[in-house]
């Protein structure tokens, strides 16, 4: 009866990104943006893109599907299909379908999505709204249905 | 492990890279290797701007108008 849906998790149990610049990453149209690798400015995307470097400005990604590596550091509004952060992250973001934080994952800000994942150890702070209003950017909601400010695990043994 | 910079990336900026780059996609900026890196620039890349690495490798029949290119200069097919 609750049974999971094993779709739901997939990929995500390792807690490791698969980055990869094999072949097949090239047959799946996904690029790469490596560890060492730092920029400053605007960003548009309409395949899958892996962060591992540093990016700071604004990223528009729709409709594709956006991880930010461990080793990767975004300061930029993210807007993607799913939104995948097992890095650090400060700005807003806005997963389509679904938003997923893993234990190593740093985020300060918003975010909005049809679903999320948060798993053990994520550290957040920031505002979640979910829901199918949420998919829609355009359509601002009257009455948010969001929960309340999450502090980062780290913030609240500190205050404790 | 290099970056990628797939054909439908469009990146407007300063990029500063310390691996190999290959560039498929759409950059107006600057482009600056901080090591013994190799930028790679795809005959379909769009470029504008400049590129500074110790290797530059570009495709036979890429479009580098308005594109400043430094380092090692190679051209591939």
């Amino acid at each position: 009866m609750f049974k999971k849906n094993k779709d739901d998790y997939t990929d995500y149990e390792s807690s490791e990104p698969v980055v990869s610049t094999s072949p097949d990453v090239r047959r799946r149209k996904t690029s790469v943006i490596g560890p060492t690798l730092k920029f400053k400015g605007e960003l548009s995307a309409n395949e899958d893109l892996i962060i591992e470097g540093e990016i700071e400005g604004t990223i528009a990604h729709q409709d594709k599907n956006l991880t930010v590596g461990r080793e990767g550091r975004v300061k930029a509004d993210i807007n993607a299909r799913t939104v995948e952060i097992y890095g650090k992250v400060e700005g807003d973001i806005r997963g389509e379908d679904i938003v997923k934080l893993a234990k190593s994952a740093e985020v300060k800000g918003n975010i909005r999505c049809a679903r999320i994942v948060m798993e053990d150890g994520a550290q957040f702070s920031g505002k979640i709204e979910m829901g199918q209003k949420a998919r829609s950017a355009s359509k601002p909601t009257s009455k948010p249905t969001s929960l309340p400010i999450a502090e980062s695990a780290n913030q609240a043994e500190s205050a404790g | 492990m290099p970056s990628i910079i797939g054909s439908t990336i469009v990146m407007k900026g300063e990029l500063v890279v310390g691996e190999d780059l290959e560039i498929e996609g759409t950059f107006d900026g600057t482009i600056t290797g901080s090591g013994p890196d190799t930028v790679t620039v795809r005959r379909i890349a769009r470029l504008r701007g400049e590129v500074s690495a110790s290797i530059v490798r570009v495709e036979d029949g890429t479009n580098l108008e308005n594109t400043v290119l430094s380092g090692r200069i190679r051209l591939a097919e």
